[in-house]
């Protein structure tokens, strides 16, 4: 599969293994690439394999996801019986990657400074070999023997260096580091496989010019194949117009070296970017989530049922504001208007008749958990949930692979004038964005 | 004296209720979100009540954002002396204002509530037949 900048790859992150279905059922031939974190792969690796296999030479990579040794201990541990310990899949993870990180990983944090050419060239050799053997070696025998392909197949689209998060406390350590990650890896690269660099970056780096300026002139050093990007709880949606051109900025920055670029975590906007603009070569988001992300996870809270607005490309609350929107437009009025004006999908259509009210309300269902009396999402409603946003994701990309920029311009100024005088939420990206590519389509 | 706890406001305001509702039950969970008081009247229209001490911009957001499944929506609070600015905020989203009169020891209707027009079906459903089933407290 060719990767290159433009192409509009829609890139699904693997999240947890009840989300298999939805990679291998009806939209098995919808992504064209597919992400897994590397503990994931570690905690399960013949399952993992025995998923991969079954996925039938469809392309994947593996996030080795190094930068986990460097956060807060409290992210890669866990409390059991009032003491903490190291997650497991973590555990493994760290045991595969090499002495300091082993030692390390729950005792205290991988600073960049500790690393000696010693340890980055061990760092280097374990993580490139466990992304590209991890997979092949983990399919169990039995299996490779109903495979009708090479099992050699199994391995990964590209591999990754490892990494550091780049924050702007620690900045010339941390880039020094994935620098030197970056070029050791590329020596050693004796897989034939292309070799990406990962960039996991804090916001502040891209809102400082002196920051990003410094960034692209130490990464001119690496010969890498291309590059990831993941901007630390950077949401499309929310962000204001000044952050939005900065990202731009830095991508038609990054775009010089001329490699493939891919937004690990983006909304409709860097779908966009990544058609006929050509900044990006894909987007990656998941299974209904993960179109921003924190490095630093927030867990926990009550999760909320949500409803995908295509015409808006945002999930809102379900209760109140995605049936007040319906309410106040009059779009719950019948299956035809429901269709038109609102979502026209195959979950949708099959699942919306006369009394729109009540059969949207299945996107919505709530049970009351007899653990701790909380109202959570139905899985009925969540998985109608998930397939209207997959399928309304996949129109997306569809829509900016094969449009030009113009016509997206177009569906963009209709939109944004609908959202205009929504009074129960407010979608206020969608003048943002349409400033912004009319801006940069103006300057090209 | 000054009400120390909401549920010394909610206690004084069940006289009230009592005249007003036909049925009514507290804590009303809806979705995510629990609405303090829910009662039918005489006339079956769905009246929802959020009580508040202190914070009453909060209880007009949270009386906002369950509208949708109400006919007619009010804050109960003690009385206050800017009451004017608070009435005219809650005439916003077409809210009620109940305050309680320490010297009378009673509720009055300071303002009365707009009747909403659309509503979310399924969530009216959902709130009359748990008001009718007695709800979690099976008051009334």
């Amino acid at each position: 599969m060719a990767i290159s900048n433009g192409n509009c790859l829609h890139i699904m992150l693997f999240g947890t293994f009840n989300e298999n279905k939805y990679f291998l059922g009806d939209y098995k031939d919808s992504f064209d690439l597919i992400g897994f974190n590397a503990n994931i792969i570690a905690h399960a690796s013949a399952g993992m394999a025995a998923f991969i296999s079954s996925l039938q030479n469809k392309s994947y990579f593996i996030d080795p996801q190094t930068y986990g040794f460097q956060q807060p201990l409290k992210t890669i541990m866990r409390k059991k019986n009032d003491s903490w310990e190291i997650k497991s899949s973590i555990k493994k993870l760290a045991e595969r990657y090499g002495s300091l990180i082993k030692q390390k990983a729950g005792k205290s944090r991988l600073r960049p400074t500790q690393l000696s050419s010693d340890v980055i060239n061990e760092v280097c050799i374990n993580v490139l070999d466990f992304e590209f053997d991890i997979i092949q070696s983990s399919l169990k025998d039995d299996k490779k023997e109903f495979l009708d392909y090479d099992y050699t197949s199994l391995r990964p689209q590209f591999l990754i260096s490892p990494y550091f998060y780049i924050e702007p406390d620690d900045f010339d350590n941390e880039i020094d580091a994935n620098i030197k990650f970056c070029n050791k890896s590329t020596s050693i690269n004796k897989y034939g496989i292309p070799l990406f660099a990962e960039m996991i970056i804090h916001k502040d780096i891209i809102s400082d010019d002196k920051f990003v300026d410094a960034l692209i002139e130490k990464y001119k050093e690496c010969s890498v194949d291309g590059f990831l990007l993941w901007i630390d709880e950077f949401s499309e949606i929310n962000s204001r117009k000044p952050f939005l051109e900065k990202y731009i900025s830095f991508l038609g920055k990054l775009n010089t070296f001329g490699k493939p670029i891919i937004n690990l975590h983006g909304s409709f906007l860097s779908i966009i970017l990544s058609g006929e603009i050509s900044l990006l070569a894909g987007v990656g988001h998941g299974i209904e989530y993960g179109e921003y992300r924190p490095v630093v996870p927030v867990g926990g809270g009550v999760p909320l049922s949500k409803f995908y607005f295509p015409n808006f490309y945002e999930r809102v609350d379900y209760h109140p504001d995605a049936t007040d929107i319906l309410l106040e437009k009059n779009w719950a009025k019948n299956k035809k208007t429901y269709l038109s004006k609102v979502c026209s999908c195959n979950m949708c259509k099959s699942i919306i008749s006369n009394n729109v009210q009540k059969d949207f309300q299945q996107y919505g269902e709530l049970k009351k958990s007899e653990k701790n009396q909380k109202m959570y999402p139905t899985s009925e409603a969540m998985d109608k949930s998930r397939r209207h946003y997959l399928n309304t994701k996949i129109i997306e990309y569809e829509l900016c692979r094969n449009s030009t920029l113009e016509d997206i311009l177009k569906e963009q100024k209709i939109n944004k004038i609908l959202s205009d005088d929504i009074i129960s939420h407010s979608f206020d990206h969608m003048n943002r964005w349409l400033l912004i590519l009319e801006n940069f389509k103006r300057k090209s | 004296m000054p009400f120390q706890y909401e549920t010394d406001l909610e206690k004084a305001a069940t006289p009230f209720l009592d005249r007003i509702l036909y049925k009514y039950d507290w804590q009303v969970p809806l979705y995510n979100r629990v609405i303090d008081l829910v009662g039918l009247d005489f006339d079956m229209n769905i009246i929802g009540v959020e009580f508040k001490l202190r914070n009453w911009r909060k209880a007009l957001e949270q009386l906002q954002s369950n509208s949708n499944s109400l006919d007619y929506m009010y804050i109960c609070i003690p009385k206050v002396n800017f009451i004017e600015k608070i009435k005219k905020e809650a005439s916003y989203i077409g809210a009620g204002v109940l305050v309680y009169d320490y010297n009378l020891n009673t509720i009055i209707i300071e303002q009365k509530s707009r009747k909403r027009g659309s509503k979310w079906e399924p969530n009216i459903e959902y709130i009359k037949d748990y008001i009718k089933k007695g709800g979690k407290n099976g008051n009334k």
